[in-house]
């Protein structure tokens, strides 16, 4: 098998994978960053999401063969600064119960909040519509988020 | 590789550590740490203080590996900052590791005070040994013993050789704190747990992976009691990764029931997948091919006549109230609900040389290390069970299947193997919710109150599917069914019918269905006596001072006195009360939803809830038990839908099985009554509620009263509108 070279949270990894691999399964079997969930393998449910160039994607949607160069950030890229203003209102409102959805719940905010810096109730809850809690953490991720909107003004 | 997975495994006992002496006269320092402190098996003390507080219940986000911890924290005076909080391993000597019934705080509370306090008085009398003071002369304080005259001061790491060197006294004798004295309890101290999983670095079932280990998935028999024909798996054999597959015969167990499968062993995950695609299987439907929930659901209400088990009898209830002027009578209907946790099933196990051990996401290792023993043919002792953080469980993750399934495919395999359930999977194979269908009838009395009660279920019984051999409804069968209200006579009985569907434990259990019936027929009640719906609930519950102030209270706070002229005009509200575990003891919940609503559309707005939980150990904690057990049971209420047609489930994923997103979320009001009663669980109590006061407020709202759930199946599938 070719190795593709992916390059996750500014660092270049080679990996020896059939290329109709979706990227999630690249990032938690054969890179080992399990940040990242399954939750439905359909993009109905979030829990996958990540950054492709910045941008929240699902990564059980995107094959490993079709990323190219696109930098990829995964929630322990977004992680890594621990000041990260998403990171710190999530745990200023105590956001998680069970937690499993919400490395995906944070990279779809940080996205919303890196291209609408003051996202309104409503812009909120379109953004953040697709990524599901079965815990019903979503009325404390709106104060999260506009926790973390505000702290950037 | 392809086999058959016998039932008897290779049998070679392995040595276990022995098990610590207990009792009074115990040592301390029987432990082989004479550094450290261990005065109870949940409980470590360090020469630096550090203290190691373990966790024998399963954090899957009700918070437990915080308000635990705390409880016993409270008692020892610890220095929580010194605190560190870990899982404790499977095994008796650790206490009772099921979680489950909204029990964790509850069941633990004076336990986990004992242990607490004995450490504190343990460490004081070394502390006045050391000084030659009067232990009475003597107080605690975040993490130190100081002698109160002298202002002398140690910190328990100074004091735990010699602490470890006298006898632990009994935890009966030790006195504990009065509620005036804590200083952790009732504070708003944050989860230990969020930290890591905000930084995607918390273990969940589904990433662990021991060294060496296979990846398989499984094909499981798609009808409820349906069998293998026959299998071809030569196109999956011959795919890149995959390593071989596996047929598996049905299985029951100990809280396991399994169909028939065949698995795919591979390299990675996607490759498993793929292997499993490639397989071409025909399976045997079986019985149930004719089996439909649309089918049920007529033989439900074709049979509220049948003859009927009496599950629960007070009074002198006539066992038929007849129709009348004074006779109210209604028929409810709920649908098999899956519980679709974010997590899908999955375990890890490696067995060999006649151990199984199983890394889980499970709310029951107890379960897990019973069903493996009996499904490998190896003493219970054998089998280890390491919890891992589980990624919601809500009743699901009480059984022991997955556990099973995934020691069953190591033992053919041969290696470790970690298997992984799709979506699909999850909600195809769950232990659902039961379908019911349940007439009501009450008569009532010149003021409009009920004298006589009777609830008549209908439906799959747990005692069919879990117990065929039983002759009497099981409890959970009619649990939360009996009304809190004065009553003078109560009937309820139960007409099972066969179902092939498997149901088990669904958050609240229950309490969630016959709740519904119970609170949507009270207020058809208070309409029918003209009586507003809480005054007509307290005049019901005279006797029950909590019961009331709970209502008294949302009333107070939900605006509800001044919303009566907004009713009938597209806004209503619905009240809702449940008692959850009895007026002594148990909680205390009372609702009201706002709703606005039409003939084709339903949006839930705001829920105020008010609950009386005792002592409130993490106010924060409960907050969200009740935010999410809202939100839990408003996705239920408004598309919970799990069918069945031609022996199948229809709905495999999120596209049809619809839980509630963001846009439908409701605000939420808590209001946490003060207490310094024993606390009581807050993980289940807010569920029930939800579903009758959301129906109750659409009836105020359009003066429609809808008696079978979902709404979406009442009102149309685009009745749950996102904010405009």
């Amino acid at each position: 098998m070719p190795s593709i070279t992916l390059h996750i949270n500014d660092h270049p990894h080679a990996v020896d994978v059939a290329p109709d691999t979706p990227l999630l399964w690249v990032l938690r079997d054969t890179v080992g960053l399990t940040g990242t969930k399954y939750g439905c393998g359909m993009g109905l449910c979030g829990a996958c999401t990540v950054h492709l160039d910045g941008e929240a994607r699902r990564a059980c949607q995107i094959l490993v063969s079709s990323i190219g160069s696109a930098r990829i950030t995964t929630i322990e890229g977004l992680a890594a600064d621990r000041k990260h203003p998403v990171i710190r209102a999530w745990l200023a409102e105590q956001v998680p119960q069970c937690g499993y959805c919400q490395p995906g719940q944070i990279m779809q905010a940080a996205a919303l909040l890196a291209g609408t810096p003051h996202p309104t109730r409503q812009q909120i809850d379109e953004a953040m519509n697709g990524n599901i809690c079965r815990c019903g953490t979503y009325q404390r991720i709106r104060r999260a988020i506009a926790r973390a909107a505000a702290e950037t003004a | 590789m392809i086999a058959t997975l016998g039932a008897g495994a290779a049998l070679v006992l392995g040595v276990r550590w022995l098990p610590r002496p207990s009792g009074a006269a115990r040592r301390a320092s029987a432990a082989s740490h004479e550094s450290a402190f261990e005065s109870h098996p949940l409980l470590r003390i360090d020469a630096s203080g550090a203290t190691t507080i373990l966790v024998n219940k399963t954090e899957m986000g009700q918070g437990v590996w915080t308000s635990l911890p705390l409880i016993l924290a409270e008692e020892l005076d610890a220095d929580w900052a010194l605190v560190t909080i870990a899982r404790a391993p499977s095994g008796p000597r650790y206490g009772k590791a099921a979680t489950g019934g909204s029990d964790s705080v509850d069941s633990s509370w004076l336990p986990l005070r004992r242990a607490g306090a004995t450490a504190r008085v343990m460490l004081l009398t070394a502390a006045a040994r050391r000084w030659g003071v009067d232990p009475t002369s003597c107080a605690t304080r975040r993490g130190a013993v100081i002698h109160t005259p002298s202002g002398r001061r140690a910190t328990y790491g100074e004091l735990v050789g010699d602490a470890s060197r006298l006898a632990v006294p009994d935890g009966r004798t030790v006195p504990l704190k009065p509620a005036t004295e804590y200083h952790l309890l009732g504070t708003a101290i944050p989860r230990r747990d969020l930290e890591v999983k905000v930084h995607g670095a918390a273990t969940f079932g589904i990433d662990v992976r021991p060294p060496g280990v296979l990846f398989a998935c499984v094909e499981r028999c798609p009808y409820f009691g349906g069998s293998l024909r026959s299998v071809d798996d030569a196109a999956a054999r011959r795919l890149q990764g995959v390593r071989g597959t596996v047929q598996l015969g049905a299985v029951t167990a100990p809280l396991t029931r399994l169909p028939a499968r065949v698995a795919v062993f591979a390299n990675s995950t996607w490759a498993a997948l793929q292997g499993r695609r490639a397989l071409t299987i025909a399976w045997d439907p079986g019985a149930a091919r004719g089996f439909s929930t649309d089918a049920l659901s007529a033989a439900c209400r074709a049979s509220v006549d049948a003859e009927a088990q009496v599950a629960f009898r007070a009074g002198h209830p006539p066992l038929v109230i007849e129709p009348g002027a004074r006779t109210v009578e209604a028929v409810y209907e709920v649908p098999f609900l899956a519980h679709a946790t974010m997590e899908p099933m999955n375990a890890t196990a490696d067995v060999r040389d006649g151990r199984a051990t199983i890394w889980a996401p499970t709310q029951a290792p107890d379960g897990i290390i019973d069903a493996v023993a009996a499904r490998l043919g190896i003493p219970t002792d054998a089998v280890d069970v390491h919890v891992t953080f589980a990624g919601g469980g809500f009743g699901r993750r009480f059984y022991a299947d997955f556990g099973v399934e995934a020691a069953e495919l190591s033992a053919a395999a041969g290696a470790p193997v970690k298997v992984t359930w799709t979506r699909e999977d999850d909600i195809q194979h769950d232990l659902y919710r039961p379908h019911r269908v349940a007439r009501l009838r009450a008569v009532l009395d010149d003021r409009g109150l009920p004298t006589s009660w009777h609830t008549r279920l209908i439906g799959a019984s747990w005692a069919e599917y879990w117990d065929p051999d039983t002759t009497r409804p099981w409890q959970h069968d009619w649990e939360g069914a009996q009304p809190p209200y004065a009553v003078r006579n109560v009937l309820i009985d139960f007409v099972a019918l066969p179902s092939p569907v498997p149901i088990g434990a669904w958050r609240a259990v229950n309490n969630g269905e016959n709740g519904f019936f119970m609170e949507v027929f009270v207020d058809e009640l208070a309409h029918r006596a003209r009586i507003d719906p809480i005054a007509y609930r307290l005049a019901l519950l005279g006797d029950r001072p909590r019961a009331r102030r709970v209502l008294e209270q949302v009333r107070d706070v939900s605006g509800w006195s001044r919303s009566a002229a907004g009713r009938g005009r597209g806004v209503g509200l619905g009240v809702a009360y449940y008692d959850y575990g009895g007026e002594q003891g148990g909680t205390q919940v009372a609702m009201v939803a706002e709703v606005t609503a039409d003939d084709a559309n339903v949006r839930v707005e705001r829920i105020v809830c008010v609950i009386d939980c005792g002592l409130p150990v993490s106010p924060d904690t409960v907050r969200a038990q009740v935010e999410g057990s809202v939100a839990w049971a408003v996705g239920a209420t408004l598309f919970g839908d799990l069918t069945v047609t031609g022996g199948r489930a229809v709905e495999g994923n999120f596209d049809r099985y619809r839980v509630l997103r963001m846009s439908e979320m409701p605000a939420v009001d808590v209001h946490i009554m003060p207490s310094t009663e024993s606390p009581s669980g807050v993980g289940e109590p807010a569920v029930p509620p939800t579903a009758p006061a959301i129906v109750n407020a659409v009836f105020a709202a359009t003066g429609r009263r809808i008696r079978r759930l979902p709404l979406s199946r009442t009102l149309g599938p685009a009745s749950a509108r996102p904010r405009s």
